[in-house]
């Protein structure tokens, strides 16, 4: 972290990608929380997902290969492949789940899907 | 649907985006740095707008770019096997499966009642920027056990693919039958009549 504020920002560490990650992950859980429609709720869950992905790609590059696990320096990349084997998997049946929602509901507004609360 | 003047401004900025891109790879010698910037800074405003925008079909089309962009990013990450696999999943498959979602749930252009202002500026205020300052400040904060160099520039696809049948055999299997799992509740729960 020594050196002028024109180096830190001209040479890319790791620092700046988990900060551009830290910021996707803000703006993805304002979308969670704050819109009412249900697809745009799923799409903010991705966009968290793609967050974390680029945490674990950006340490991929930048870690120590001793200090990493199993896989090497490429731990990280394997990791985000399960993530986004998953995410894919998760969007799939949540999409589904939402096409039966508005089937039964004739809606989308998730604060009108109020049957399971007291 | 109709091109809005803001819609037009987005492409605008997205092309430009582009040709700065494609000049500083050829021309400049910090090519990383200045690709690296556009595309967080495209990716990022896609993103807010994705958040924000009003109408659901543009925000679907925004997560694709933002998908886009992160691809772009892992490029630069030299994780070219994953930059195509979020390329061909995320923008391909999983953005176009929204699209759909948002097609057979409309609405006839009703739009959906959104939360007040209140309501969003807390939100805003406490949840987001209180975690976005911890976790900035545990980023530049933080003292990370990193190599000296990054990781050189190799092909290391078939790594990955050693990697999957030797030490990441069983999550590989694992992965295999969440998609089977997925694929059939999918089917199972959309399907119209029930079981």
């Amino acid at each position: 972290m020594n050196g002028t504020l024109t180096q830190q920002m001209v040479h890319i560490s790791v620092q700046h990608y988990l900060v551009v990650a830290a910021i996707l992950f803000c703006i993805g859980l304002y979308g969670v929380t704050a819109s009412r429609n249900l697809i745009k709720v799923l799409m903010s869950i991705e966009l968290l997902l793609n967050a974390v992905n680029l945490n674990f790609i950006a340490f991929s590059k930048y870690i120590n290969p001793e200090a990493a696990g199993a896989g090497g320096a490429l731990t990280g990349q394997m990791v985000a492949i399960f993530v986004i084997t998953v995410a894919a998997a998760e969007a799939g049946v949540g999409l589904a789940i939402a096409l039966n929602v508005f089937k039964h509901f004739k809606t989308m507004d998730i604060d009108k899907l109020h049957l399971m609360k007291w | 649907m109709t091109l809005r003047f803001a819609d037009k401004l987005v492409f605008g900025l997205l092309f430009s985006a582009a040709f700065l891109l494609l000049i500083s790879i050829l021309l400049f010698n910090h090519g990383e740095t200045v690709a690296f910037y556009v595309l967080s800074i495209t990716m990022i405003s896609a993103a807010m707008g994705m958040v924000v925008v009003r109408d659901i079909i543009r925000s679907a089309f925004l997560l694709a770019l933002t998908f886009l962009c992160m691809g772009g990013l892992y490029v630069v990450l030299n994780a070219t096997f994953l930059a195509a696999a979020q390329i061909l999943i995320y923008a391909g498959a999983v953005a176009i499966l929204f699209v759909f979602g948002v097609m057979l749930t409309h609405q006839g252009g009703v739009d959906l009642p959104e939360h007040t202002f209140e309501f969003k500026l807390m939100t805003l205020i406490f949840v987001v920027c209180g975690l976005l300052l911890l976790l900035v400040r545990a980023v530049w904060g933080g003292m990370w056990r990193l190599g000296a160099d990054p990781m050189p520039v190799e092909n290391n696809i078939s790594k990955i693919g050693e990697l999957f049948f030797s030490t990441y055999l069983l999550p590989f299997e694992i992965a295999s039958v969440i998609l089977l799992m997925a694929l059939m509740g999918a089917i199972l729960i959309a399907r119209k009549e029930p079981a």
